[in-house]
């Protein structure tokens, strides 16, 4: 038996690699899907500076790099124009080295002066941005680019989908007006224009499903295609979800790897009923 | 690949007040020394040349013995197998961009003042940095505007950088970083923007750094700070 955990991307990259006369378009991939509909995340958020003339200094860096959530924005709301939602959450700026700042300058004075006026009076407000799979959002065998043992890289080909694009602008925007509620002196704004892959989340790269047609994994994570294979990170997850994602995965991994021992070792198979 | 935890640690942390020279010429040494005060200029504050900037710099370019500090800072990772092989084409890579960076700055320099980068005003040398990046010097940071950006990796690696962004960004590391990688010097550049980070690598490592007296304690409650909860009281788990 085999069980893959590599994230999305190298799990994927590991199966299309896996070509042989049998399976010539990769392992587990009668569906044609391995690799297809990548969804990652994109970290957004607004920066807020405060005024140290006025404000009282923030510490961020003195504590966890979130200090609170919430999930009033999570749900569809339908005069917003877009569908899903996000966890927002609001946070540090990080460390001196690499402090978050997007527009901070980049020499002289006036770097100077920003770091020693700013650094200790920031804080921004992010957003896990909830992407929508796209089958053309895709990881796949880079043509050209070979690792460092000769194997071909994985190639990652990205378009934001509109909804993406909508959905960040909104909640970036409206985490920048919560900044300004709060006291923000000035705010930055980041918006999408293009996946960056800033959260190191992955999913979706062998999306789970009834249908061996439309889906690579079963509900247990087990290949459609071939039995002993079993896929448990973030790569059978359909859609990306709007939050971080390492804990359900890990849940959703001891979900399978509890059917992997309690009934396929054994000899058996359930499937779990949708009405 | 093991744990970076158990990898084999070599050399001692940098020291700051060397003038020994791993990678630079004394022309070099003294061109990136002079050019990295104008990135971080000392004023009543210490700047980039008091926080040995140029020492980082040197020692991070001189080849792959100061690329990662050991967690407690006692000395250096010593990088090995393929990860050693990527890590010396990188810095390989790097060595080229700053050698010619520096014929390049020291051009520029020359066809406007005649001089070498070194020997010119500071003034000079801001005029130089502006037609070598090719925008104007920063302005500095207003408040009361809301600028957008889009989106942007975050990141503070130098792979495929050109000279000046990555003489920028390796000053910038050089002034914060823990000084055991020769810059921050005393902590110098921790001080000037009142970061009160670790006395040493290994305080992290063993919990004697402590952040609590930054915390704000005991002028709020859970319900002043969440209204949810004056109507939803919480309850702990198994009540």
């Amino acid at each position: 038996m085999v069980v893959l955990g590599l994230g999305a991307i190298e799990s994927a990259r590991l199966m299309l690699m896996s070509r042989s006369a049998q399976y010539p378009d990769g392992l587990a991939n009668s569906s044609g899907l391995v690799g297809k509909n990548a969804t990652f995340h994109e970290y957004v958020f607004a920066v807020g500076l405060f005024d140290k003339e006025i404000d009282d200094p923030l510490y961020g860096w003195a504590g966890n790099y979130i200090s609170g959530g919430t999930f009033e924005f999570y749900e569809t709301g339908k005069d917003r124009g877009h569908i899903g939602g996000c966890l927002i959450s609001a946070s540090q700026t990080v460390h001196p080295v690499n402090w978050v700042f997007p527009g901070r300058p980049s020499w002289g004075s006036a770097l100077k002066d920003a770091d020693r006026d700013y650094f200790n009076y920031a804080m921004k407000i992010g957003a896990i941005l909830h992407d929508m799979p796209r089958e053309s959002n895709r990881v796949d065998l880079d043509p050209t680019v070979k690792d460092a043992w000769g194997l071909p890289v994985a190639r990652i080909t990205h378009q934001p989908h509109e909804n993406d694009v909508r959905m960040s602008r909104w909640q970036v925007d409206k985490n920048t007006e919560i900044l300004e509620v709060a006291g923000a002196r000035k705010t930055v704004p980041v918006y999408l224009d293009r996946m960056t892959g800033n959260t190191c989340h992955q999913h979706g790269t062998a999306r789970m499903g009834n249908d061996p047609a439309k889906s690579v994994l079963n509900e247990w994570c087990q290949s459609h295609d071939i039995d002993n294979l079993f896929v448990v990170d973030g790569s059978g997850f359909p859609t990306s979800t709007g939050v971080n994602p390492t804990l359900t995965m890990m849940a959703n991994a001891w979900r399978a790897c509890d059917y992997i021992v309690d009934t396929f070792a054994k000899g058996r198979e359930e499937h779990i009923r949708v009405a | 690949m093991t744990l970076k935890a158990d990898w084999e640690i070599v050399g001692s942390p940098i020291d700051p007040d060397s003038n020994e020279r791993l990678f630079f010429t004394a022309h070099e040494w003294a061109t990136i020394e002079a050019a990295t005060a104008r990135i971080i200029p000392t004023d009543h504050d210490p700047g980039a040349r008091e926080a040995r900037v140029v020492v980082f710099i040197d020692r991070y370019l001189s080849g792959i013995d100061h690329v990662f500090a050991a967690a407690d800072g006692s000395g250096f990772l010593k990088l090995t197998g393929k990860f050693a092989e990527a890590w010396r084409s990188r810095m390989w890579d790097m060595q080229q961009t700053y050698r010619q960076g520096i014929r390049d700055l020291d051009e520029v320099a020359r066809q406007s003042h005649d001089a070498d980068f070194t020997d010119l005003t500071e003034e000079q040398q801001d005029a130089v940095l502006e037609t070598f990046s090719g925008a104007p010097k920063p302005s500095k940071v207003t408040l009361g505007t809301t600028e957008a950006v889009t989106t942007f990796l975050q990141g503070t690696f130098d792979e495929g950088m050109s000279f000046f962004p990555a003489l920028c960004l390796h000053t910038k590391q050089g002034f914060y970083c823990d000084p055991v990688y020769g810059g921050n010097k005393d902590h110098m550049g921790w001080k000037v923007i009142g970061f009160v980070g670790p006395k040493s690598l290994k305080d992290t490592m063993d919990g004697t750094y402590d952040t609590t007296p930054y915390f704000m304690e005991g002028d709020y409650t859970w319900e002043d700070l969440v209204p949810h909860l004056r109507d939803h009281p919480f309850q702990p788990a198994g009540e």
